[in-house]
């Protein structure tokens, strides 16, 4: 990371009593990997553009990783994104959290919620997301897009690394895992693998922060966000996401809803 | 080792005509863990309900499915049955092979094997139920009654002399409502004041009612038996306790040009007011959006200095208080529209164009004429009077498609009335159809077309306009061909449309009950239950829910005060143990849910809270969704909309709707 970065990085381990920095690094392929910064021995400068960023938040939720208690992350605009969404469903609780966020050569630190909020505000992000892949889907016909996504999915062995580093899958135990019933069967057959996916996309729908890290760790290369993208945009066109008071609209329930579906 | 019992009735012909019940039992005694099968002639009878009991006993039955009619008809039966044989009901359930079957379907191999396909669903469910029992939650025996028109008056007088505690809420200073307003009523003539004030005297000294007037609900919490509710008291400015009515602060104040509510505009009131002479209690308010000493900062204070008893202070502030109940009455009315939302009759532009209300007004002998009809521009007799009906009610352009129900009736009783205290005048009622269909209601509008000479003219006015002093009403006779008519008149009378209160949404809010499309307070059933809301405790009298008048509206009132005090007859209130709950498992995953706590909002009863797991040192282990029992009424929402399945509804688990699912044999 950059300079100020890791000034800052040796500050908040000497005098704030931040034990874990989750940095991000390249590989020997050039690939982007998480860089765990246990003393300040482990600091080292690397430059990944801001875009080239990916979002480690999975491992905020992991019970070895949270013992740690007082943590700083390096992310960008989505890593953001994804805690004041964690924070909103009540995560990252008991966690000391300082968030990195890398300029041109400087740095942002968010500690807040209201810090973030301010961050995601002031950057107006577009409420559409534009997709290449996504438009070319929805210009197929109904049976072009059933072919589209057999032939895709087929690909899948469901190794679950999507759901292993998608921040917002979080769940103690996944209903992958529940048995009694079983939900999603356990072979890797076609039946099954849709099944998983589209699940995964309704229980990320309104939540999903658009980091692509599902993508990134795909080994069979499935454009898994273009269904979270296209629901978002379909939320957004339903719910005019502009107003911010809807955190989560598959939960919202506005005032001048009509409550006939009680009865 | 499951056991079940499975027992297959004919319902006479009903089931067996079409479902050949006999094969249905034989084959439903080969499925596994069936262990006893019978087919039986009529099953809800009292033979019927001794063979199940006799067989639990005998083959020491562990489930029971009785497949038949809807479980909406005879479950209470059957798990009373299966209860009486020593088994836990919840481990007997229906097979509705009636409704969803024979009825359905022809006489065939089809039929039957779809009865048994339903049958079988139902065993593979039982075999996963389990024992439950009722929850029980106290009940504090407090009545709330929101709204002290006719409906809320009954219902808090019936559920007072119940010898049950109730505390009224009133918005105004004066209970009465509208029937306060009224002149006579129809289809008997009699003065409605006469008969409503007695009543609203009993209300005021009734041990048992505590009446708050010029008051608001503010919110509501809690769940039947257990509601938590803060009343806003609006500040009076007067003390009722020291006020003696003399009556010498409204004489002297000079604030005297304010339109007055209660004579629907037609006269003044002063900014301290009664606001009729009849009004309980009897004790004036300061209106402060019209007194000058709250409008111009102190100036003024007559009423202050000249009250023999001192018993007015400028000080006093909206007090809140909160009280505890166990259920409530929603009396809340209704409002009608007035001439203003008419464009075609003038936009509320001549004066001479008036709405029903403002008729009962003048036709009032403590109304601002005395009870003699003069049109409220210039005080002179109207000769001719042309009543509309339907004024924007059944009217789809207008947004309004319903019938408001009471205005053939007072549009008659009006017509009749101007002619008895006029008998030159001449009326016109324009109708779509009279719709009288009460007790005595026909022989009433008959009179008052044969009788009392009252002119009815078939078909709807286009434009009312004003020519040389006259109200020129064009109109169409749908009877004579559709001819055009034409009447000039002196006044013009419009029936407008009933409709909900402007805060009946947000009053259905705080209370977390239904309203429909129009804003009327929504009830559970519109035929079986059409006195309770969706949410438990809560129920409906009067015009909050649907156009009324005066008998329907009692009646309701009634109704909901013998729901109360069926409510308030036992000192706990069982409920069906088929709610929602939040799993357990061993440590360290203490239960599945991750503690998101998106279920909170989304639940609409409220039912959902926030839970801290302890551990035996009494720190906080995990934070996870808690649903209180006693609010939840098992709709499923939370349960569909929990991520990882952590949620479940007893009774109606998510294995056991797979497991029929899967039962089936496609």
């Amino acid at each position: 990371m950059n300079q100020k970065i890791n000034q800052h990085i040796a500050y908040l381990m000497k005098e704030k009593g931040v034990n874990l920095i989750i940095s991000q690094a390249k590989d020997s392929n050039g690939f982007v990997i998480p860089h765990f910064i246990l003393s300040e021995n482990d600091i080292i400068s690397s430059v990944i553009a801001i875009n080239e960023m990916r979002n480690f938040f999975a491992y905020l939720n992991k019970q070895e990783i949270k013992s740690f208690k007082s943590i700083g992350i390096v992310c960008n605009y989505f890593g953001v994104k994804t805690f004041f969404q964690l924070k909103f469903e009540n995560q990252l609780k008991d966690l000391e959290l300082f968030l990195l966020i890398p300029t041109d050569d400087d740095f942002i630190e968010i500690t807040s919620e209201k810090q973030a909020e301010d961050y995601l505000s002031g950057l107006k992000q577009s409420t559409i997301l534009v997709d290449e892949e996504l438009e070319n889907v929805k210009k197929m016909s109904m049976e072009e897009r059933w072919n589209y996504w057999m032939k895709t999915l087929e690909l899948c062995t469901k190794c679950y690394a999507c759901r292993a580093a998608c921040p917002m899958c979080y769940c103690s135990s996944c209903t992958t895992e529940c048995n009694i019933p079983q939900w999603i069967p356990v072979p890797a057959s076609l039946h099954g693998i849709f099944e998983w996916h589209v699940m995964r996309a309704m229980h990320l729908a309104g939540r999903c922060t658009e980091c692509d890290e599902c993508v990134k760790v795909c080994p069979a290369n499935i454009p898994l966000n273009i269904l979270n993208k296209g629901l978002h945009n379909k939320i957004s066109e339903a719910f005019s996401s502009d107003d911010s008071s809807i955190k989560y609209a598959l939960n919202f329930f506005q005032p001048d809803e009509k409550v006939d579906f009680i009865k | 080792m499951s056991r079940i019992g499975v027992f297959i009735c004919h319902c006479g012909e009903n089931i067996a005509s079409t479902v050949d019940c006999e094969s249905v039992a034989k084959s439903a005694s080969e499925i596994p863990g069936v262990s006893f099968s019978i087919d039986y002639k009529y099953m809800c009878s009292d033979p019927g309900q001794s063979k199940i009991k006799n067989a639990i006993i005998e083959h020491k039955l562990n489930g029971v499915v009785v497949a038949a009619c809807s479980p909406r008809m005879h479950e209470p039966t059957f798990r009373k049955a299966c209860a009486e044989a020593g088994l836990n009901p919840y481990l007997c359930e229906m097979a509705n092979i009636r409704e969803h079957c024979s009825w359905v379907h022809p006489k065939g191999e089809e039929t039957t094997f779809k009865a048994f396909e339903i049958l079988r669903m139902l065993v593979e469910k039982v075999k996963r139920n389990t024992k439950l029992l009722p929850i029980k939650v106290p009940v504090t025996k407090t009545a709330i009654v929101l709204g002290g028109g006719v409906a809320g008056i009954q219902a808090a007088l019936d559920i007072a002399n119940a010898g049950h505690k109730v505390l009224m809420i009133e918005k105004d200073p004066s209970i009465g409502g509208h029937m306060a307003m009224l002149s006579e009523t129809f289809p008997t003539l009699d003065c409605s004041q006469c008969i409503l004030t007695p009543r609203m005297v009993e209300v005021a000294q009734h041990p048992n009612i505590t009446l708050y007037n010029y008051a608001e609900l503010e919110s509501l919490d809690g769940f039947i038996g257990n509601f938590k509710a803060r009343i806003r008291l609006k500040a009076k400015s007067v003390d009722p306790k020291i006020c003696t009515a003399c009556g010498v602060c409204w004489s002297k104040c000079p604030v005297k040009k304010i339109p007055d509510e209660f004579n629907t505009g037609l006269s003044k009131r002063t900014a301290i007011y009664v606001p009729f002479p009849q009004a309980v209690p009897n004790k004036p308010v300061i209106d402060r959006t019209q007194c000058t000493y709250f409008v111009k900062n102190g100036k003024c204070g007559v009423c202050k200095k000249l009250c023999p008893a001192s018993a007015i202070d400028f000080e006093t502030k909206d007090e809140i208080i909160e009280v505890n109940a166990g259920a409530v009455v929603v009396a809340t009315g209704f409002e009608i529209k007035h001439t203003d939302f008419f464009p075609e009759y003038g936009y509320g532009r001549y004066k001479d164009v008036i709405d029903g209300l403002q008729f009962e007004r003048l036709a009032s002998a403590s109304g601002p004429t005395l009870g003699e009809i003069k049109r409220p521009s210039d005080g002179k007799v109207p000769e001719t009077i042309v009543f509309i009906a339907c004024a924007g009610s059944r009217d789809k352009a207008k947004g309004i498609e319903y019938c408001s129900k009471i205005c053939c009736m007072y549009t008659a009783k009006h017509a009749m009335l101007y002619k008895h205290k006029f008998h030159e005048g001449k009326a016109y009622v324009f109708y779509i159809d009279i719709r009288a269909n009460g007790k005595n209601y026909d022989e009433f509008v008959r009179r008052t077309i044969e009788e009392d000479d009252v002119n009815y003219i078939r078909g709807r006015v286009s434009r009312i306009y004003e020519s040389n002093g006259k109200l020129i009403v064009k109109g169409v006779d749908t009877l004579l061909n559709a001819q055009p008519v034409e009447i000039e008149a002196d006044m013009v009378v419009l029936a407008t449309a009933i409709v909900a209160n402007a805060d009946s949404e947000s009053v259905a809010q705080k209370l977390h009950i239904g309203y429909d499309k129009h804003h009327f307070l929504s009830e559970a059933h519109p035929k079986l239950r059409p006195v309770e809301t969706n949410t438990g405790g809560i129920f409906l009298a009067g015009a909050c829910q649907a156009p009324k008048d005066i008998p329907e509206s009692v009646s309701q009132g009634s109704a909901a005060a013998s729901k109360v005090t069926i409510l308030f007859s036992n000192d706990e209130l069982t409920r069906e143990p088929q709610v929602a709950f939040v799993n357990r498992t061993f440590p360290p995953q203490y239960s599945s849910c991750t503690g998101c706590l998106l279920c909170i909002p989304v639940c609409p009863y409220k039912a959902i809270e926030k839970e801290e797991i302890k551990n035996r040192n009494g720190e906080v282990v995990k934070t996870v969704a808690y649903v209180n029992g006693g609010l939840c009424q098992g709709c499923g929402t939370c349960v569909a909309f929990c991520r990882n399945k952590s949620i479940d509804i007893q009774g109606f688990t998510n294995e056991q709707m797979f497991t029929e699912v899967m039962a089936l044999n496609f």
